[in-house]
């Protein structure tokens, strides 16, 4: 069992062995709890790591369609 | 909660509106704490709910909420809705007294707000009444105690599991049986019984004549008894529920007519004439109705029995060294089985031993016979036209791919359209209304106008008579039920009847490319080195990284590294990132395969020079995926995925059928770009990360487009799910599992033109068979009524019996017109 890692956008505890939503960043995998927060890192990576976990991002703007 | 209400009258169904129920549901899908968090928030949106709490770690949401402002159905929607699942079982209840489109509107009401009932469909013309429930709160048993509650026999319940089987055309063939023999005693004994009354009226001297109200009484009596039991029951069954029927008003009808004779055969009535013959008749005409009927049904599921017949009874496999011949459900996974020369291949499985040619077409619906040797798959229900193959079996019984699209079928088929849920809101209200017309109508002649007493009856009796929510209720899923087996043994499975619905309104169809559009199966047709490495590098440190991926690609690099006989490395660490590549570790360095955005991730600079060697592989629809080792850019491979011989044409008939066709993938932009130009494919979508698809369908959605998605079933679900209409290609040997609305079992993309041209078809059959339906009755209603009763137009009670009876053998028949339908389109462009 490998060590858990930390989705740098919200902060949660991932299992990168189960983990769908990774990206690779300066040669390191980064690990996300969901598409969200990967699109998020993604925007702008190097404010989440030098800013660290920031919370869920906002749900209003990312919430799911409504039919 | 009611008590501000201003009277309490309706006692159950006030009771039913304070009803709160309490659910538990297992929960698939959650892998964070934030899935809880998404998934009670967007309970809590949903009206009723009064308390949710959903637990990680027990995978299980908690609902108490209001019955009566939101179901179950809804809550397990919302919680798909956000991308999980909640756990469902299926059975299904077989019920043979299931018989009129009222029953299924009963059904579905009653069982629907059942504890644990997620969903119901039933179906009349199958006679079964298919439910999900979940599994937690109630069972089998439970459901099946509600069902016989209302009076309905299970005759079976088949969970998910069940086989191929063909039980409903041997209930079909049960009630044609007996229809057929209560329908010969009715028409023999109202011939004589008419044929006496009218010689004995036009003077001839026939026996008994002044006791003839007597031979009528004996010779109707055992019609009405005998061939006229149904109907009774029917009804019976009917006001046991508080609703009104078909039988209701076949009852009311001949048994108003019957009574009347009887009252005054007994003298109890003044009047001149009884009604005997006519009571008779109208037993007869309707049951012949249903005879014919009953007989064109058996036919209208001809696709799933014929599936059903592919399947061998027994096989012959090897136990102790010896061939033995074994009943189907004794063989196991893991027998070795033996087939010869022109028989069906009984289970599905991998070749062992031997070779041949195997007819697959009644299964997929492709033509040519494919070549069988060893690892080659087969499946179930295919002929092995000439060879030897000795099988091991790798799936049986329930579990074979035939198995499941019977199953699928058979599902579809009992699934309603949008459309038909209007009609069974009309149906459901549409014998009261006939009742209170006739009633109406009695009451008008008898009180207002001053007609007798029996002419004010028959007229009565005439409304009840002609008036057919048979037809209205057959008219929709007689035709699902055919187009749906149609597209069955063209290789389609379609999933439920609303796609179809929706598929006839598309505009837009999305192809995904590989796998779709292209094969699937890539070959490395080019690999180049930099930096001083060579080609054999660049290979072996390609085939490390791609080894434990499953990735299409991956298997294309490690084969063509086999191929120069270039052995890879164990790597010691191996990761796949989606939309990106894969990275491994080798030598204690990083490496990795894929795209331009794996390149940027692992920090390695993309010189100009690369990029124009990159466009040139492009420009001719290759695929290139960089190889990065240590930080540095170190070579590329090209891979080459073909396209499907039948992609170009599907494409040209869409368009020639008004469809816009687009192209999505997660490929670099030329290369797309350059597969397009060569199937005439306009748009394209690329270099689209997966989890971005469905974004791109809902963007097309939100313009207004009505989208038919076509990909893999597995990979692609989330756009599948997204799109109006979700057609995936099969190929897959779980076929029940993938998503979409229609599986293409043979892969051919002409089905996806067939497809969109079928729904139209099938779409304008239902509104051809409602319109004739519903135009039958408002015309001959007031007929019957005797608005033209002036005019000396007066339509006798049992013309109108045979009238209606009429309405449902054609829109019947119609509906089987479907079974000889062929694409048109396709056809005329090949």
């Amino acid at each position: 069992m490998r060590a858990l890692a930390k989705d740098p956008v919200c902060g949660m505890e991932i299992d990168p062995s189960t983990a769908p939503y990774k990206t690779l960043y300066k040669g390191k995998i980064y690990y996300f709890c969901s598409a969200m927060c990967k699109k998020e890192f993604e925007k702008n990576p190097e404010y989440y790591l030098t800013h660290g976990p920031k919370g869920m991002p906002g749900h209003h703007e990312h919430g799911h369609s409504h039919h | 909660m009611n008590t501000n209400r201003p009277s309490r009258k309706r006692m159950r169904i006030t009771v039913e509106e304070q009803r709160t129920l309490h659910e538990r549901l297992k929960i698939i899908g959650m892998h964070c704490a934030s899935c809880a968090i998404t998934i009670e928030k967007k309970l809590r949106q949903l009206p009723g709910i009064k308390r949710v709490s959903v637990s990680l770690a027990g995978e299980e949401a908690v609902v108490e909420f209001d019955a009566s402002s939101v179901s179950l159905r809804d809550i397990v929607r919302a919680i798909r809705e956000v991308g999980y699942d909640a756990y469902r079982e299926e059975a299904v209840f077989l019920a043979s007294n299931l018989a009129t489109s009222d029953d299924e509107i009963l059904v579905e009401t009653r069982l629907s707000k059942a504890r644990g009932v997620v969903e119901v469909r039933a179906s009349h013309t199958t006679r079964r009444v298919y439910v999900a429930y979940n599994p937690v709160s109630t069972s089998v048993e439970e459901i099946r105690g509600v069902l016989e509650g209302m009076g309905y026999r299970v005759e079976r319940v088949e969970h998910g599991e069940e086989g191929v089987e063909d039980v409903e055309s041997k209930i079909v063939l049960h009630e044609i049986k007996k229809l057929r023999q209560q329908l010969t005693v009715s028409a023999v004994l109202s011939a004589i019984l008419l044929s006496y009354m009218v010689l004995g009226s036009i003077g001839f001297s026939v026996p008994f004549w002044s006791y003839r109200n007597i031979v009528g009484f004996a010779l109707s009596t055992p019609v009405l008894v005998f061939g006229g039991s149904r109907f009774f029951r029917g009804a019976y069954r009917a006001f046991r529920n508080l609703s009104a029927n078909m039988d209701t008003l076949v009852s009311l009808g001949a048994g108003s007519a019957y009574v009347y004779s009887l009252a005054t055969t007994l003298g109890l009535v003044e009047s001149t004439s009884v009604y005997y013959d006519a009571t008779s008749m109208i037993i007869t005409f309707i049951l012949l109705g249903r005879y014919l009927e009953a007989r064109m049904k058996l036919r209208t599921s001809d696709a799933v029995r014929r599936l059903a017949s592919l399947q061998p009874k027994t096989a012959r496999v090897i136990r102790g060294g010896a061939e033995v011949e074994v009943p189907i459900p004794d063989v196991r996974v893991g027998d070795i089985v033996v087939v010869k020369q022109g028989e069906r291949i009984p289970v599905d499985g991998v070749v062992e031993e031997g070779s041949g040619y195997v007819d697959e077409s009644l299964v997929t619906g492709e033509s040519m016979p494919v070549h069988k040797k060893p690892r080659s798959p087969v499946i179930a229900g295919s002929l092995l036209v000439s060879g030897y193959l000795k099988i091991v079996a790798t799936r049986v019984g329930s579990q074979t791919v035939l198995a499941q699209m019977a199953r699928l079928v058979r599902q579809a088929q009992a699934s309603k359209p949008p459309i038909q849920r209007l009609v069974d809101r009309v149906a459901g209200v549409f014998s009261w209304l006939v009742i209170g017309i006739a009633v109406l109508t009695f009451m008008y002649w008898y009180l207002v106008a001053g007609l007798p007493l029996e002419k004010s009856l028959v007229f009565m009796a005439s409304v009840l008579l002609v008036s057919c929510p048979c037809a209205l209720g057959l008219a929709t899923p007689i035709v699902v039920v055919v187009g749906v087996g149609r597209l069955a043994e063209m290789g389609v499975i379609a999933r439920n009847a609303e796609a179809l619905e929706k598929a006839a309104k598309a505009d837009v169809v999305v192809f995904d490319k590989t796998g779709t559009l292209t094969h699937g199966k890539p070959r490395v047709v080019a690999v180049e080195a930099f930096k001083g490495y060579i080609v054999e590098d660049v290979i072996r440190l390609a085939a490390t990284a791609e080894k434990r991926s499953e990735h299409p690609i991956a298997r294309a690099i490690v084969e063509n590294a086999k191929k120069h006989g270039v052995e890879p490395l164990e790597p010691e660490f191996f990761e796949s990132i989606p939309g990106q590549g894969v990275v491994a570790g080798v030598n204690g360095k990083v490496v990795g395969v894929g795209n331009e955005r794996l390149v940027e991730g692992l920090g390695a600079s993309l010189e100009g020079s690369v990029k124009s060697i990159v466009d040139k592989y492009r420009e001719r629809g290759a695929t290139v995926v960089y190889v990065v080792y240590d930080g540095k850019l170190v070579g590329v491979v090209a891979v080459a995925d073909e396209p499907r011989e039948t992609a170009k044409k599907a494409v040209s008939v869409l368009k020639a059928m008004g469809l816009h066709v687009v192209m999505l993938t997660g490929d670099n932009e030329s290369t797309a770009r350059a597969i397009a130009k060569r199937l005439g494919i306009d748009e394209v979508y690329a270099e689209v990360a997966p989890e971005d698809k469905a974004d791109k369908v809902r963007e097309l959605q939100r313009k207004g487009h009505i989208v038919v998605m076509v990909g893999d079933g597995i990979n692609d679900a989330p756009s599948l799910v997204q799109a109006d209409v979700g057609i995936a290609m099969g190929g897959g040997t779980d076929i029940a599992r993938e998503a979409g609305d229609f599986i293409l079992v043979s892969n051919n993309l002409l089905s996806v033109p067939a497809i969109i041209e079928a729904s139209r078809v099938i779409k304008k059959k239902i509104k051809f068979n409602l319109f004739w339906a519903f135009i039958y009755n408002v015309a001959l209603i007031p007929v019957a009524a005797g608005a033209f009763y002036s005019y000396g137009l007066a339509l006798r009670p049992e013309l109108a019996a045979l009238a209606m009876a009429f309405s449902s053998v054609s829109v019947t028949m119609n509906a089987l017109r479907l079974r000889r339908w062929r694409p048109r389109i396709v056809a005329r462009e090949g």
